[in-house]
């Protein structure tokens, strides 16, 4: 288990957990990103910049600092 | 007459949708108590009369964002015939969650599966028949863009208007809260609604593995910008020279001769008063309208997600997300439409941070008197890089003031944006959209701007005894704050025709040193020392750009405060700059 920042580009992983206030929970789960779903990491940022993840058929940016919250792990 | 709202996720073709079904006729309002404007537009459907409000787009009913409580006030407040809801058909598994929130809150609702193209291309299968017996209302599958669907949807709608039933609020209490809807959503669409395991690629991907790139992408974004704001100045000069042309034409063919009976004094009040601020107002029109349909390809193309990609990690440490950054670039040609155009980010407050900044973008209109001065002061091998040098201070005020308010104005973190497929935007829809923010702002912006213009000429005609003006006495009684940064006293009144407009400051200038505009810069030599000229145009940049952009942040805060916030900083930083560089170059000497 690792946090979703640290995670490698270019790989699936799933999503373990979110410690995340209900607001930003919210904001999350609505790009479909809880508990047990599957997610592709397409691409990172430079100069520590945001995430771009793709969960289903949609694609969205997060900032390092809300996926630094996030635990996931490689899916097999 | 029927009432229906216009739902969905932002992003989903709403606005699409809701420009097919009313076209031209749409009208932006205010709500009572929103600090939003809402579109609105009546149609026909099933022969009754229907007003459609289209709502900010919304992720969850039970959400805490600015436009979630939006969206729940109106609903609350208002009672509504139906809800016709937007989704994306690629994206039910995400989207159908907040259209069980709507159905449980007991509106009457027609669910809209737009972007069938999309869908077919990712190879989704959708069951419809099932999807609408587990939803118990009308689903139709639509290509907006295309009017695929349409007969279909149309029937829905006029079904749905021609209902007896009566209009009900919104029953928020019923709705389940994200988690169940999200699990809901799961169980309605398992074994009826399939991505494929593996998505096809497709032109999307190809394209962002340019744009999107580690360090190409960001030069790239640049050369767009760029190329953007070229195209701004290239289609937008010419159309506004046009327009003012064709008024000074109307003014001499025929205003002139029509007021020549009247008394001098009432001809200049209307002519150099009134007819000065209906132009101003008319010539910003070209420009807005070009910027409203170059700013709508970069959005609707999906390349704005592309730029916050790229610039989000400086942006955000001055407290901003990667979309502010375009449109203070995009303050270098005119701050107007860049301030309406803040209206893509949906916080409150990263806006109103945003529309702090935005004043400090070297804009053409203050680009003219740069150039001008820079021209009289200065040997042309030196020119370029004054030129240079102040669009730098413009950026490091900026940037200076975004760090100064950015505990004040804090986002959210918890920053998310849908990074779209590239469409190509449609060009009826940008037109529409075009015409009406053009036609919102003017009507906002010509009152303020001819009070504005009058003002300045009753200043300058009011006689205040001892054949002196208004215009004198203001600069006597400003000489404490004017001594200090060098300013001469007769200028006092240039910086109040300036605050109205740039376009007409040197003009202005022109009048109260009697000189034509051409032997301008001779007598600004003749009048002003090096400092105190060096002074006022370092003022002249920071402080207010205009009353429009005035008009502009008081029409997008719907803030008074925060617009004298505003217009206070920004005079306040000029005073300082300019202070710093007269004292400066007085010690130095
Ligand atoms: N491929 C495709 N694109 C669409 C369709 N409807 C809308 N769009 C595009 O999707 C983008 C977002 O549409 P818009 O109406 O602005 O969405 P809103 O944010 O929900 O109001 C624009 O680029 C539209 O041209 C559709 O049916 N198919």
């Amino acid at each position: 288990m690792l946090s979703l920042d640290k995670f490698p580009p270019g790989c699936k992983g799933v999503v373990d957990s979110l410690d995340l206030s209900d607001e930003a929970f919210r904001r999350v789960a609505a790009f479909g990103l809880i508990p047990g779903s599957h997610f592709n990491l397409t691409r990172c940022a430079p100069f520590g910049g945001p995430l771009v993840l793709e969960v289903g058929s949609t694609r969205f940016l997060l900032r390092r600092s809300l996926a630094s919250l996030i635990q996931v792990r490689v899916a097999e | 007459m029927k009432r229906f709202a216009l739902l969905g996720l932002p992003n989903t073709g709403k606005s699409t949708v809701f420009n097919r079904l009313t076209g031209m006729s749409q009208r932006v309002g205010n709500w009572p108590g929103l600090t939003v404007e809402l579109t609105s537009a009546r149609l026909l459907l099933g022969g009754k009369m229907v007003e459609l409000v289209d709502l900010p787009g919304v992720n969850d009913l039970t959400g805490y964002s600015d436009d979630e409580a939006v969206v729940r006030d109106v609903l609350m407040s208002t009672a509504f015939d139906a809800a016709i809801l937007v989704l994306n058909a690629a994206q039910l598994d995400r989207q159908l969650p907040l259209a069980l929130q709507v159905l449980a809150s007991g509106i009457p609702a027609v669910v809209v599966l737009n972007m069938a193209d999309e869908a077919r291309l990712l190879g989704i299968t959708l069951d419809l028949d099932v999807l609408r017996q587990r939803l118990g209302v009308p689903v139709v599958l639509v290509s907006a863009k295309r009017m695929e669907g349409w007969p279909a949807l149309m029937e829905a709608l006029n079904r749905q208007a021609a209902s007896a039933a009566t209009a009900s609020h919104a029953q928020l209490d019923r709705v389940p809260e994200t988690q169940d809807a999200i699990m809901q959503a799961r169980a309605k669409l398992a074994a009826c609604w399939n991505l494929p395991a593996v998505l096809p690629e497709g032109m999307t991907e190809k394209v962002d593995a340019w744009l999107m790139h580690s360090w190409l992408g960001l030069p790239l974004f640049f050369a767009c910008m760029a190329v953007l704001f070229n195209l701004t100045y290239q289609i937008g000069t010419p159309l506004q020279g046009l327009v003012g042309d064709g008024l000074d034409w109307f003014k001499t063919a025929a205003l002139q001769q029509w007021l020549a009976p009247l008394p001098a004094i009432v001809q200049s009040l209307l002519l150099e008063g009134v007819w000065q601020g209906v132009s101003t107002v008319l010539t910003f029109a070209p420009i807005l309208f070009v910027f409203f349909i170059l700013m709508a390809m970069v959005e609707d193309s999906g390349y704005l997600a592309r730029a916050a990609y790229l610039t989000d990690a400086f942006m955000a440490k001055l407290g901003l997300d990667g979309r502010g950054f375009v449109m203070q670039l995009m303050g270098f040609g005119c701050n107007v439409p860049a301030i309406l155009g803040t209206r893509v980010m949906r916080e409150r407050k990263q806006r109103l941070l945003t529309m702090l900044i935005i004043p400090f973008s070297l804009c053409s209109a203050r680009l003219q008197v740069v150039v001008f001065f820079a021209g009289i002061l200065f040997t042309p091998q030196q020119a370029p890089w004054v030129l240079l040098l102040l669009y730098l201070l413009s950026f490091v005020v900026a940037i200076f003031t975004a760090w100064v308010f950015k505990h004040r104005y804090r986002g959210n973190e918890a920053f998310l944006l849908e990074v779209p497929p590239y469409r190509l935007p449609g060009m009826r829809h940008m037109l529409i959209r075009a015409v009406a923010e053009v036609r919102a702002f003017l009507e906002l912006a010509s009152s303020f701007i001819l009070m504005g213009v009058v003002l300045v000429w009753l200043v300058s005609h009011i006689p205040a005894g001892d054949n002196k003006t208004l215009a004198d006495v203001l600069g006597t009684v400003m000489a404490p704050v004017l001594d200090p940064i060098g300013i001469k006293h007769e200028l006092a009144v240039a910086l109040l025709v300036g605050f109205v407009a740039k376009e007409i400051l040197l003009g202005g200038l022109a009048v109260i040193y009697g000189v034509p505009e051409a032997g301008l810069g001779a007598a600004l030599l003749h009048h002003l020392d090096w400092a105190s000229a060096m002074s006022f145009l370092i003022f002249t940049l920071v402080y207010v750009p205009c009353l429009s952009t005035v008009a502009a942040i008081r029409r997008e805060s719907k803030s008074r405060a925060f617009t004298a916030l505003s217009v206070g900083w920004s005079v306040l930083l000029a005073w300082l700059i300019s202070f710093a560089f007269y004292q400066g170059v007085h010690l130095l000497r």
